[in-house]
């Protein structure tokens, strides 16, 4: 009879590998889950396979610093029908992604005396690399949505995250506002379905579930810089990469101004 | 004849293998590390102290825990700060939790198989369910202990400089002690599995180096101590490890007085085996175990004896907690420290070193007057004990000349999983 169940593989470039370790932390419900799919493909629990391929659902976690991560990224994309990047650094790029703002040959000189020879590629979001077909988000990922994914997969149904932001979830908590209380946290235009599990420990809201659609990052952002030093407001929003989204919406409105002065001269 | 393996799998971070048997008794053997570089320490550079902590902590997924807390420990010492005894409570009970929950994966679904010549785990998983299940028990208990005390247990949230941001609250605490008896019986399940194993002959007399401290198994604070008995402060340590770096590898590695070492739980059994807990001194006897062991396979069966030492800290701690937790206020807190801040009003160092699952985690952190970190080192258990593994496989491999290819990369697997290396940790 042949094998109808799908083919699931959970593979890693380079990270720190805790959001598979959010995975097996499931425990039973993970060794459930590997009993309902085949899971061909997870170097934590079994000898890799000498040839990838191919898989129905590919999980991608961590981000490409070496060619060989590039290589095994490209191969796949190609055998996968779906790829679905898993984290923070397969999203957006992780907090290693600092060295893009840091200087990476800088940030590697200041760790090796000897450079030569070490791969240190810019960080770049997986989507960026390859076609992405869902992402599920966090540092670390929130594992319920990778089951939920993967049940919503085997009822044919597809898997979508709401649109809600964090603060909406802290809320309903009743947990205590840290912006109120004047600290600095990015729940109201970060992407809910963490169950602000930050807020919870009373830690402020990086983002690193990535922005809602259509955030008003410029206007927030302005907003804290009402209340923080720059410095402060950029160093938060640098840690997972919320700047980067920053400083594209603050040049597009400076391109829009730019446009509107240009119309204003013609007319 | 030389021999390749690519690809290692069941350990943390990726790796290869390159060697060779020579004539005569000889081999030689180099653990590649294939992990890309993510510059941990380069990055930490030019952000608020407050941030250290939770970036530091993603240099790990298995062990996040011990580098937060040591990273937050190295900020403490370079700013003078002495935190409260509930506070190192606490942060003892998640270290004692992280380390359950790393020996339980380690022990049980990345090395076991090797000692039964099984590489499916989902199939060794059919042969012995109930070791599975006491494995996945212990970790449970571990991942629950982390939730409650640190928010969570993959990149804990509450442990800030100067004690925790958030308290768990006693009740939560005493539910955890309920778990107990089923932790313990899972715990002496899997130190009687460790029996089963059939550990290869191996004897190679090398430095061992762990944490020590005069009324504990140490594990939280102490002087580091080696086998030829000498005893460091962190900060001495930091200056007498020699750091290398190869030509192309993204992992360092570390030398003490131009020699390899081995750190982890064997090291720490070695060392401290006289400071274990009740039942896990009985376990000792039980396994017919006789310290200093100079066999790196018997790392493994060190780990069943630590799950059920730290099963009972675990125990030690939560009756504490759960009767005695009060509130109370971090430094940081009661400092009103804010990001920019450094309450030395100067450039201070600090230091620190834990022990994590696999051996002596050292941070040092340099501050600017403004709260910026200008520097910092961090030398992982990995990068200690990778020049060490393979003088083992150098040892090791001549015994392996006369059995097939495949047995032989197994073999050779074995020894390396058993040390639990975690390259992710190494090359960070």
């Amino acid at each position: 009879m042949p094998n109808k169940k799908p083919k699931i593989a959970i593979v890693s470039l380079t990270c720190c590998e805790g959001c598979e370790f959010a995975l097996l932390d499931l425990g039973q419900r993970f060794l459930d889950l590997a009993k309902k799919v085949d899971i061909t493909n997870f170097r934590l629990l079994r000898d890799e396979p000498k040839k990838l391929g191919h898989y129905d659902l590919c999980f991608v976690e961590g981000s490409v610093v070496t060619a060989e991560n590039l290589e095994k990224l490209k191969k796949l994309r190609s055998v996968s029908k779906q790829l679905i990047v898993l984290g923070n650094c397969a999203q957006t790029g992780g907090v290693h992604r600092l060295k893009n703002w840091f200087g990476r040959m800088r940030a590697l000189g200041m760790v090796y005396k000897e450079v030569k020879g070490i791969e240190n590629k810019d960080i770049l979001p997986i989507s960026e690399i390859v076609k992405v077909d869902f992402e599920i988000p966090t540092c670390p990922v929130n594992a319920e949505e990778f089951l939920d994914l993967i049940y919503k997969f085997l009822a044919g149904r597809k898997f979508k995250i709401k649109q809600n932001p964090v603060c909406m979830e802290c809320q309903a908590r009743g947990y205590e506002c840290l912006l109120q209380k004047g600290e600095i946290c990015l729940g109201p235009i970060t992407l809910g379905g963490c169950g602000a599990i930050c807020l919870k420990s009373k830690q402020g809201c990086w983002g690193c579930r990535g922005l809602l659609e259509e955030p008003a990052v410029k206007k927030f952002a302005d907003f804290l810089l009402t209340r923080h030093p720059k410095k402060e407001v950029e160093s938060v929003l640098e840690v997972f990469g919320i700047k980067d989204d920053w400083q594209g919406e603050a040049e597009k409105e400076w391109e829009k101004e730019k446009k509107s002065k240009a119309l204003m001269i013609v007319d | 004849m030389k021999i390749k393996i690519n690809h290692i799998e069941k350990t943390e971070g990726h790796l290869d293998f390159e060697g060779a048997l020579l004539a005569g008794d000889v081999a030689t053997a180099k653990i590649l590390t294939t992990e890309g570089v993510r510059l941990m320490e380069a990055i930490l550079t030019g952000r608020p102290f407050p941030q250290a902590p939770i970036i530091a902590a993603r240099i790990c997924g298995i062990c996040p825990v011990v580098h937060s807390l040591n990273c937050i420990k190295a900020i403490e010492n370079a700013f003078g700060f002495l935190v409260s005894d509930q506070t190192v409570k606490l942060r003892k009970l998640m270290e004692a939790a992280q380390i359950l929950h790393s020996h339980g994966l380690h022990f049980y679904f990345l090395s076991a198989p090797d000692f039964f010549g099984q590489g499916d785990d989902l199939k060794f998983i059919k042969k012995f369910p109930k070791e599975a299940a006491a494995a996945i028990a212990v970790r449970e208990f571990g991942l629950k202990i982390l939730e409650v005390v640190g928010g969570r247990a993959v990149h804990p949230i509450s442990c800030e400089v100067g004690g925790f941001k958030v308290l768990p609250e006693k009740e939560q605490l005493a539910v955890l002690l309920k778990k107990l008896p089923v932790v313990y019986n899972s715990a002496a399940r899997l130190v009687e599995f460790s029996k089963k194993f059939s550990i290869p002959e191996l004897f190679r007399q090398t430095e061992f180096m762990a944490l020590s401290a005069r009324t504990e198994y140490a594990y939280y604070d102490g002087k580091i101590k080696s086998l030829s008995g000498r005893k460091l402060n962190a900060k001495k340590f930091g200056h007498i490890i020699e750091e290398l770096q190869l030509p192309g590898l993204g992992a360092k590695r570390a030398n003490y007085k131009g020699k390899s070492y081995m750190v982890g739980a064997l090291a720490r059994l070695n060392l401290n085996s006289g400071k274990l807990n009740f039942k896990a001194k009985a376990a000792v006897k039980n396994l017919n175990l006789h310290f200093p062991i100079f066999n790196s396979f018997y790392n493994v069966a060190a780990q069943a004896v630590e799950i059920l030492h730290f099963t009972e800290e675990c125990e030690k701690l939560l009756m504490d907690l759960a009767k005695n937790l009060r509130p109370e206020k971090s430094i940081s807190e009661k400092l009103k420290l804010i990001a920019f801040a450094n309450p030395k009003g100067r450039s201070v160092w600090g230091f620190s070193a834990m022990e994590a699952p696999r051996g002596i985690l050292y941070d040092a952190i340099e501050i600017n007057r403004d709260g910026i970190i200008t520097a910092a080192n961090i030398i992982t258990p990995t990068v200690q004990f990778l020049n060490n593994l393979e003088k083992d496989l150098e040892a090791y491999m001549p015994t392996l000349k006369k059995i097939s290819k495949n047995q032989r990369a197994l073999e050779i697997k074995k020894l390396i999983r058993a040390y639990d290396p975690c390259i992710a940790c190494a090359t960070h």
